[in-house]
């Protein structure tokens, strides 16, 4: 009550007045604007309550005042700021009564918060203002049960109102069989739609990966012998063990759905055999890579897809680009196409001649290189596998010089600088293939060269390596050191193939590419004719380690440290019964584990390396190459003779100039001239007339 | 659960691919143990693996009544546990600039490479021990990501800080949201929160932390719903390496860093 109220925090008495006054504009402004808005939609979803509440607040209010003393009940009415007709605000009405945010209240914040840390409570600056609270608090209790659609604030009402009108003795002892009463004597209907229809059922989340999963489950049927001519599948089962050593894992149920997802993998395409590549963070949604071989001679069916070439609407693109004499693109299509007419770039005699001449792109390698293996990605296991692009040299190239996180979508556009002008498929692609050549290694023996193919001594060959019969596989604490590993995937060349390519071959003669898929209707076009200088001839082949190069002759990580870091996996067991494991610096990820005869390689990472020394900033900083000079404007280029040195003549260069416009005495001169010369010239006219007349005469 | 459980981490870490290998898990369940036990400390758990060039440091922290008042300790062999060192103001500005990775010496002295100004007296503390580095990382990681579901930890009427008994873990509607994780740490002010935020959804006692939904640059987390949209898994770019889990049934969450100890520096130029 307020008059219980200590004299401090009670307004005096003539006070009320004016905080009444104070206090109105603020209750009538939500009032003014909000009955039209809100009182319609309130009352449709409450009537009842609405209805029910008015009669009741008035019949309490002037209860109150029957029992209280008469100044008291004032103030009581003042403080009261929620009038019954008032209809009940959501929080969003009550959020706009609050005054306009404070400004923040500036703290003294030390450069190093995260030293000497101590729980600190902020008090609130302010407590939202009293009428707000009531609001907030008032649309709460306002809330109807979901239930019994009945809400705590009627119900009180309902439940003050019967014992006042009742007036039983000691209503207190009761209070619990009154409020039950009126709950009981509420109406509630039946909504008889409820019975015929049934809310939707959410569908758990996860449903969709679930059912995708079970896929994997089914039995292959009987009849068909289905291991029979299936490419191999490693055994990942016994694989994951020694990577939870090395510290990687997939968790035990999802490795075994791997393992089923592989082999319906390897049943499904003409593979000879796969291998788990390992996996990639995005964004959204990481991917899990598998990396197969195609069987010898086999079709390679998803490729055309994957790559692009027989899209529809990749097609109709290239042919665009085609027919828009972008030369650049026309070859690469060609080069890429195998159904595709070989488009040689339309050579259209109106059109001017670019002056720098299109180095046309490098040749994809094909089944072979880097493009030797092909990928599949899925997002988790059980998901269909989804055919990667082969790698485009020029986009390998860009890949080096961008970090770009992958975001699990593939088919998301790459924004980036350099441009990188591709999705992230081939960019994904171009990772993987970097991250193999850099990581991928083997112990020192376990391949040997291809004693059939040594003889050749072609330039540009790689050489073959296989599965030497004799290894016996080495000892761990031999593991242990980087001289017995050797990388047995190509390394890859600057320019973003295994084997060098001229990129100016088909510039100078228009030939034939030096080795190629032997595809014999695939012919490079070149521009040809123009023998100025053979950049082809002063074109320096590109060189690299060749193939079982020891990792102990890699190159060190950026910063200096060496690029990979041998542990054995326990430090407790000896070293003869414990899995060895070298991990990558350069592309922390990737991961070697070995166990005596047993190795796998393995990366899981989010796909990006530490940051090369050339062309960026030392200290793991990334810096962007710089932007090219803009075009220069046309010029009109004079030369003067220079009376000084005759031989080197005074060069002028004027821009463009704006022309002053001619003032109309100018404008009338030039008219008048313009009008002499006609006349000249008709009398010349007249005059020439007359003089045949007079011969004929 | 106010701590990283060891035997969590083969379970629920493994979607982020990172695990603890047996003899790891084994050993540091005893070990650290005793080492609490030794120390008096009442909480003493895993923080997480820092790999580096020689050894690789297995991490753990303290703390007690006030869960900000740490202490940190590693160890290279598993059972012999070393107490980390403090650090200044001063010696953490150097820190923050060392780029480079963790040789696996705690001795050995990190130089940052002085930007000669002519004249200019070479500044102080440019020189920096691994193991304080060790230190100032782990602090720095753990104010700047370590994080908890919202509602873990409440206000008591003493307005201390209390880990909340009632928590049943998060809806699953509210499983993938960002803004239901909050960066465990001090300094939520109240006063910067606008009054509508106030008004809506908000709960004074359990809104004590910054959500990471405002974390700067926008996307330095990643969040996604795994295992049937059953456990959420979020990954920080900031510190790559830093993941944490999240399972209402039953009850369950965690952080740990498994990685070489180095903030991206770079993701500005990383993000989509």
């Amino acid at each position: 009550m307020a008059d219980e109220q200590p004299p401090a925090d009670a307004p005096p008495a003539e006070e009320v007045p004016a905080t009444e006054e104070a206090a109105a504009p603020v209750e009538a402004a939500p009032v003014a604007d909000a009955p039209a808005a809100t009182e319609a939609p309130v009352e449709a979803a409450a009537p009842v309550s609405v209805s029910d509440a008015e009669p009741q607040q008035a019949a309490a209010a002037t209860a109150a005042t029957t029992d209280a003393p008469p100044e008291s009940a004032a103030v009581a009415d003042a403080s009261n700021p929620a009038p019954p007709a008032l209809p009940p605000p959501s929080p969003e009405e009550a959020a706009q009564l609050l005054p306009p945010p404070q400004p923040v209240q500036t703290l003294v914040e030390s450069t190093t918060p995260h030293l000497k840390r101590k729980d600190v409570y902020h008090k609130p600056a302010e407590d939202l203002p009293e009428d707000v609270e009531f609001q907030l608090a008032r649309a709460y209790l306002l809330q109807n049960s979901e239930k019994s659609e009945m809400n705590i604030y009627d119900h009180l009402t309902l439940t003050v109102m019967r014992v006042l009108e009742t007036r039983p003795k000691n209503p207190i002892d009761i209070f619990e069989s009154i409020s039950s009463e009126i709950k009981r004597s509420k109406f509630r209907s039946v909504d008889p739609l409820s019975a015929v229809f049934k809310p939707a059922f959410d569908s758990v989340p996860g449903v969709k990966v679930a059912k995708a999963q079970l896929k994997l489950y089914e039995q292959p049927p009987q009849e068909e012998a289905p291991d029979e001519g299936l490419g191999e599948i490693p055994d990942i089962m016994d694989l994951s063990n020694l990577w939870e050593w090395a510290g990687v894992s997939f968790g035990r149920e999802e490795t075994f759905m791997l393992f089923l997802s592989l082999r319906k993998l390897v049943a499904e395409k003409p593979l000879k055999s796969v291998r788990l590549w390992g996996k990639i963070h995005g964004l959204n949604a990481s991917y899990i890579i598998t990396e197969g071989e195609l069987k010898d001679g086999a079709e390679d069916e998803d490729g055309p897809i994957a790559n692009g070439v027989v899209d529809p609407e990749a097609i109709a693109a290239a042919e665009a680009a085609a027919a828009e004499a972008a030369a650049a693109e026309a070859p690469a299509a060609a080069a890429e196409g195998e159904g595709a007419p070989p488009a040689a770039p339309v050579e259209d005699p109106t059109l001017p001649k670019p002056k720098q001449k299109i180095i046309p792109p490098l040749p994809k390698e094909e089944r072979i290189g880097v493009n030797r293996y092909v990928y599949y990605v899925c997002a988790y296991p059980g998901a269909p596998w989804i055919r990667l692009p082969d790698v485009i040299p020029e986009k390998l190239q860009i890949s080096r010089k961008i970090r770009k996180y992958f975001t699990g979508d593939l088919k998301h556009q790459i924004i980036s600088y350099p441009k990188f002008e591709a999705n992230e498929a081939q960019y994904l692609r171009c990772q993987i293939a970097r991250i193999s050549a850099a990581t991928v290694a083997s112990p020192a023996g376990y391949y040997t060269f291809d004693p059939e193919d040594e003889g050749n001594e072609e330039e540009g060959h790689q050489p073959t390596i296989i599965i030497n019969p004799e290894f016996e596989g080495l000892q761990n604490d031999s593991l242990l050191l980087l001289s017995n590993w050797v990388h047995h995937v190509p390394y890859i060349l600057p320019q973003g193939r295994v084997t060098w390519e001229n990129p100016y071959a088909s510039l100078s003669k228009g030939g034939e590419d030096g080795e190629d898929e032997g595809d014999d209707e695939e012919k490079e076009e070149g521009e040809g004719g123009e023998e100025e200088e053979d950049p082809a001839a002063t074109a320096e082949p590109e060189t690299g380690p060749p193939l079982l190069t020891p990792l102990a002759s890699d190159e060190d990580a950026a910063e200096g440290g060496p690029a990979w870091v041998t542990r054995p996996c326990s430090t407790l067991s000896p070293v003869k019964f414990t899995p060895v494991t070298l991990r990558s610096t350069r592309w922390p990820g990737a991961v070697i584990v070995a166990y005596n005869d047993k190795f796998a390689n393995i990366y899981v990472g989010d796909g990006h390396g530490d940051i090369p020394k050339g062309g960026f900033l030392s200290d793991g900083l990334l810096l962007p190459p710089v932007l090219g000079e803009v075009a220069k404007e046309f010029v009109v280029v004079e030369k003067e003779e220079n009376p000084d040195d005759p031989e080197n003549p005074i060069v002028k260069e004027h821009g463009m100039v704006e022309q002053k416009d001619p003032t109309v005495e100018e404008e009338d001169a030039f008219e008048e001239a313009k009008r002499a010369k006609e006349e000249e010239a008709k009398e010349a006219a007249e005059e020439e007339a007359e003089a045949p007349e007079e011969e004929d005469e | 659960m106010a701590t990283l459980d060891i035997s969590d981490i083969p379970q629920h870490f493994s979607i982020a691919g990172v695990t603890l290998n047996a003899q790891e898990r084994a050993v540091m369940t005893t070990s650290l143990k005793v080492k609490a036990e030794a120390e008096k400390l009442e909480h003493l758990s895993f923080w997480g693996k820092i790999l580096a060039i020689q050894k690789d440091y297995m991490l753990a922290q303290a703390s007690g009544s006030n869960f900000f008042d740490r202490k940190f300790f590693y160890s290279f062999d598993l059972v012999n546990w070393l107490q980390l060192p403090e650090v200044t103001p001063e010696e953490m500005a150097v820190i923050d600039k060392v780029t480079k990775r963790f040789t696996g010496d705690p001795a050995f002295e990190f130089s940052l490479a002085t930007e000669e100004v002519e004249g200019e007296e070479k500044p102080k503390g440019q020189t920096i021990s691994e193991e304080k580095r060790l230190s100032g990382v782990i602090q720095l990681m753990n104010y700047e990501v370590q994080i908890v579901p919202r509602g873990a930890y409440f206000r008591d009427g003493n307005l201390t800080l209390q880990l909340n008994p009632m928590f049943t873990g998060l809806q699953q509607s509210e499983l993938g949201e960002l803004t239901n994780y909050c960066h465990f740490r001090e300094g939520f002010n109240i006063n910067k929160k606008t009054a509508e935020e106030r008004a809506r959804n908000f709960d004074e006692t359990i809104d004590i932390f910054d959500s990471i939904a405002g974390d700067d640059p926008r996307g330095v987390w990643t969040i996604s719903a795994e295992r049937g949209g059953s456990v959420a898994l979020l990954r920080s770019l900031l510190w790559p390496g830093y993941v944490f889990f999240h399972t209402p049934s039953p009850v369950k969450w965690g952080g740990m860093y498994y990685g070489w100890g180095l903030k991206n520096a770079n993701i500005g130029f990383m993000l989509p």
